[in-house]
């Protein structure tokens, strides 16, 4: 990937319109836009070009062997290490397994999740890009990253025609 | 895909069955009734057990478009206002059931122990509850107390059809709340009445909870495989996305788990205390042939619809939608069927052409009845006030 050499930020009062602008700026062929918003926006995602996140992977297969985990746990200590009879019943007795392996496929599943959800978002992020506190509260702000090829006036300009009532070039 | 926002619906009116499918119906309500009549001669009791597991099934159904329809108003749903009217035409088929189990009563001495004489003198504390005149009087009410329902929700939504009148939403709200209730009450005991009492000496607590949870997931499998046709058939088109067939599919999901959930702590809670007065039920049906039904539940019911619909992108695709919820519908059949044979029978499982013609029957008795209602109101509930909210509703796209 290039260096990001700076980006322009253009800051919006709707969300339909914001919404546009990033449809238009992705057709541009402009990658890795981000949007900062106060709330979800529906399409936003589509619209900025963003794809499946890679973490329902992280969650699907550790959820599995957190699955297989629990089971073979279990099945290790009451039939292997440590045999014990319970009430008669067969050493593994699988019934009485499911509730701790459902467990362990969360616990796993989820903790991996939330690691991965970490490394995904690239955090801790010491450095925040605070643009402006408004939008937090009622301002939409689309955010253009410049590499080499890209002239930050062709972009100011679009932003601005594209309905953005303010544009900020934030260098590096 | 972008999709630009509707800013009107048109009513897309009602959808008139294809003669070939009323055809069809037709005759599988012939040869149900042919099939039924030759098993009474071959062998009555399983004639009238193949009756009642069909019956259950469709009943249920029935009853699950009411619930549907008064849960999305209850909890104020907007995306599924879409989907109601194909819930709402579900309950068009509430009187046959009443007829059909009017039907059932001469049979109950064919399937019930306490429909005996027998069964009096062994067990004299529950004959009260357990008589046939009681039975009888209860499914009647509990059936009339869901027609009354849907009568009120479903005659309020085709009103608001022509006059767009807001105020009826807020009513239909209140009735829909007001039926929770009685729906908790009625569908309880129609599973104690229905399938619990067929082993009279047992009992387990979470049985109403199993008959709700497969009415649960067997229904929305239903109703997801009704939008679908109503989508193919371009009724519904203009109005729904993949995105609506995707929440559709999560629902399943979501029902698939409780289900299992359900299924399992039944069955776990039994096994580990081990008690003869609870064990019996499930060896009875875990030996003898219907190990392999059992295991085919979890199948059918989990594994199935589970993995199927796990993935968003699956979801949204409407041929493997329907495998999955035509593999639920294959399992509710054979769920009830677990349930209600072995309790006579201690032959293995067969279901062979008393069953299938039973089973066809009571199909084509359900599907005249609602595309009857299809074929006679609009598709959709074109003019609540927020239908154009449903309709834009998007996840992704």
């Amino acid at each position: 990937m290039k260096d990001e050499l700076g980006v322009v930020v253009g800051f919006f009062n709707d969300p339909d319109v914001i919404l546009h602008a990033a449809d238009s700026a992705r057709k541009k062929g402009w990658k890795d836009l981000d949007a900062i918003v106060p709330y979800p926006i529906h399409g936003m995602e589509h619209a900025l070009g963003i794809r499946m996140s890679w973490v329902p992977w992280v969650t699907l297969i550790m959820g599995l062997l957190g699955v297989i985990g629990g089971f073979g746990l279990q099945a290790w200590v009451s039939a292997v290490a440590w045999p014990l009879n319970i009430g008669g019943k067969p050493l593994i007795s699988w019934p009485a397994f499911i509730p701790v392996t459902f467990e362990c496929g969360i616990l796993i599943g989820g903790i991996s999740t939330f690691i991965a959800m970490w490394a995904a978002c690239k955090l801790p992020n010491k450095k925040p890009r605070i643009f402006d506190e408004r939008l937090t509260d009622d301002r939409f702000a689309l955010v253009v990253p410049i590499y080499e090829g890209i002239r930050t006036d062709d972009v100011s300009t679009f932003l601005k025609g594209a309905g953005a009532d303010d544009v900020r070039i934030v260098e590096k | 895909m972008h999709h630009t926002a509707l800013t009107q619906i048109e009513s897309p009116g009602p959808v008139v069955l294809a003669t070939k499918w009323r055809t069809a119906f037709i005759a599988c309500a012939v040869i149900g009734v042919a099939a039924f009549a030759g098993g009474l001669a071959v062998d009555a009791a399983r004639a009238w057990q193949s009756y009642l597991v069909s019956y259950f099934m469709f009943a249920c159904f029935g009853v699950f478009g009411l619930f549907f329809t008064a849960l999305h108003h209850a909890v104020n749903a907007t995306w599924v206002i879409v989907v109601r009217r194909v819930a709402e035409g579900l309950t068009a088929y509430l009187p046959i059931a009443l007829v059909l189990f009017l039907v059932m009563i001469p049979g109950l001495k064919y399937i019930y122990p306490w429909a005996t004489p027998d069964f009096v003198t062994h067990y004299p504390a529950k004959r009260e509850w357990l008589s046939v005149l009681w039975v009888s009087v209860r499914g009647i009410v509990f059936i009339l107390v869901w027609m009354f329902f849907a009568w009120k929700l479903v005659r309020m939504s085709l009103k608001q059809d022509e006059t767009g009148e807001p105020s009826l939403t807020r009513k239909m709200i209140y009735w829909s709340i007001a039926f929770m209730p009685f729906f908790a009450g009625t569908f309880s005991m129609t599973s104690f009445d229905q399938l619990m009492s067929l082993e009279p000496k047992w009992y387990s607590t979470m049985f109403p909870v199993y008959c709700f949870a497969g009415m649960f997931q067997s229904g929305l499998a239903l109703i997801t495989i009704i939008f679908i046709m109503l989508r193919r058939q371009g009724a519904l088109r203009a109005v729904t996305t993949p995105s609506h067939l995707k929440d559709l599919g999560t629902l399943v999901f979501a029902f698939t788990i409780f289900m299992t959930y359900i299924g399992f702590s039944q069955y776990m809670l039994i096994w580990y205390a081990n008690l003869p007065e609870e064990t019996f039920y499930f060896i009875k049906r875990s030996e003898g042939g219907w190990q392999y039904l059992f295991i085919a539940l979890p199948v059918f019911k989990f594994v199935i619809p589970f993995f199927g619909l796990l993935s968003q992108g699956l979801k949204r695709m409407e041929n493997w939608l329907l495998m999955v919820c035509g593999a639920i519908l294959i399992g509710q059949y054979l769920d009830i069927f677990w349930m209600v044979r072995p309790s006579v029978s201690g032959s293995a499982p067969v279901i062979g052409w008393i069953e299938i013609g039973t089973f066809l029957g009571f199909a084509g008795l359900f599907g005249l009845a609602v595309s009857w209602f299809y074929g006679k109101y609009s598709v959709l509930a074109s003019r609540d006030p927020r239908i154009i909210e449903s309709a834009n509703w998007r996840f992704w796209e």
